[in-house]
């Protein structure tokens, strides 16, 4: 999976549109990144990635890339 | 004469290798129950039978999701250890979707686990020559059958159904002199809350306390003994005017 196609899945999550977001992207800048937000990434991760996410691991993130460098497909 | 006689009664407890079905079955041993305690975890239950008190006890590895096994286990458990006098459904599982995650699958694996397991195991029990005169099902509910919370559809439905269900199955099972309660507990400091709250903090960004609760359970967080007492005096003779009922073991929360 290439990063642009990770990066889409997360805009698909996040209800973005397409090209909104980079690995750069600073997460508590997003409105849409809200707890609700974060128990569906869990979901994601597990589903797709079957890494299973814990509160600790959340908390860390800081930029979109930090749970794209998560992805690995 | 102890309130609370236990004495050679034969329990069954599923969801026993943890919380509060574990502390529901140590509790029953020191009162003198001989407890059938079940779990997927064979470690676990290990655990549980080697902090029971008393002899006559009895252990199985049993997923009760696996609705079409659960009527030959439990004859086979009749067959080996006799019939029972008391059942206590605590076997259960939490998730927090939100409602755009969920998947039919997803769905009717919360609501197997929680809800058609308590039932099937009911309708298993309730058959002729498995039970005891005077049987007491409890069933562990939730105040979430009560109290919406985001992320939390399917886990309150679950627990809406069960005791749906357990108010209709005290109608239709009293001619068997089978009598049929479920305890609601609030937050109780057992795993699978610490999961909750561990996740619910980081979603609130605060100290793991979930918010809009804080102060409504105004006794304090159970811990799982005080769910147990609460299923033992159930089980027990001492409540046997008492059927079809919800009970919250809640620290005062359904009050506010
Ligand atoms: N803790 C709370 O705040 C709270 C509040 C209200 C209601 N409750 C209810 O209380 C009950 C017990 O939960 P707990 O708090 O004691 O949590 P827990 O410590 O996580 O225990 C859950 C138990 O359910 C068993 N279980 C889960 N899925 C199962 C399956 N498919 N087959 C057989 N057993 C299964 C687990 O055993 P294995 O994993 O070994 O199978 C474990 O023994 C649950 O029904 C829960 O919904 C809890």
């Amino acid at each position: 999976m290439t990063e642009r196609e990770k990066l889409a899945l997360l805009e698909d999550m996040l209800e973005l549109d397409e090209g909104d977001l980079t690995v750069d992207t600073v997460l508590d800048d997003i409105d849409e990144y809200d707890s609700m937000a974060k128990l569906s990434l869990i979901v994601l991760m597990e589903d797709e990635f079957d890494v299973k996410l814990t509160a600790d691991v959340i908390r860390g993130f800081e930029t979109v890339g930090d749970i794209v460098a998560l992805m690995e497909k | 004469m102890d309130f609370i006689q236990m004495n050679g009664k034969h329990i069954l407890v599923t969801g026993a290798t943890s919380g509060i079905g574990k502390s529901t079955a140590v509790l029953l041993s020191r009162l003198g129950a001989r407890v059938a305690i079940a779990g997927r975890r064979e470690e676990r239950l290990k655990e549980t039978l080697s902090a029971m008190e008393g002899e006559g006890h009895s252990m199985h590895v049993l997923d009760v999701s696996l609705l079409d096994e659960l009527e030959g286990r439990v004859k086979e458990m009749v067959a080996q250890y006799g019939k029972f006098d008391g059942y206590v459904h605590s076997a259960g599982t939490v998730n927090n979707l939100p409602l755009k995650n969920y998947t039919p699958a997803r769905l009717d694996q919360i609501m197997r686990t929680n809800f058609s397991s308590y039932f099937e195991m009911v309708r298993v029990l309730s058959k002729k020559g498995r039970f005891n005169e005077g049987m007491s099902i409890v069933g562990v509910s939730s105040i979430s059958a009560y109290v919406g919370a985001s992320a939390q559809a399917a886990y309150g439905a679950s627990k809406a159904a069960m005791n749906g269900a357990m108010r209709c199955l005290a109608r239709e099972l009293a001619e068997k002199g089978i009598r049929l309660n479920n305890v609601l507990p609030a937050g109780t400091n057992t795993e699978m809350y610490q999961e909750y709250l561990a996740l619910r903090g980081e979603m609130k960004g605060g100290d793991g306390t979930p918010a809009k609760s804080a102060g409504r359970n105004y006794l304090g967080m159970n811990e799982p003994e005080d769910v147990a007492n609460a299923i033992i005096f159930l089980l027990s003779p001492a409540s046997r005017q008492i059927t079809g009922v919800e009970l919250p073991v809640d620290g005062g929360y359904m009050s506010c």
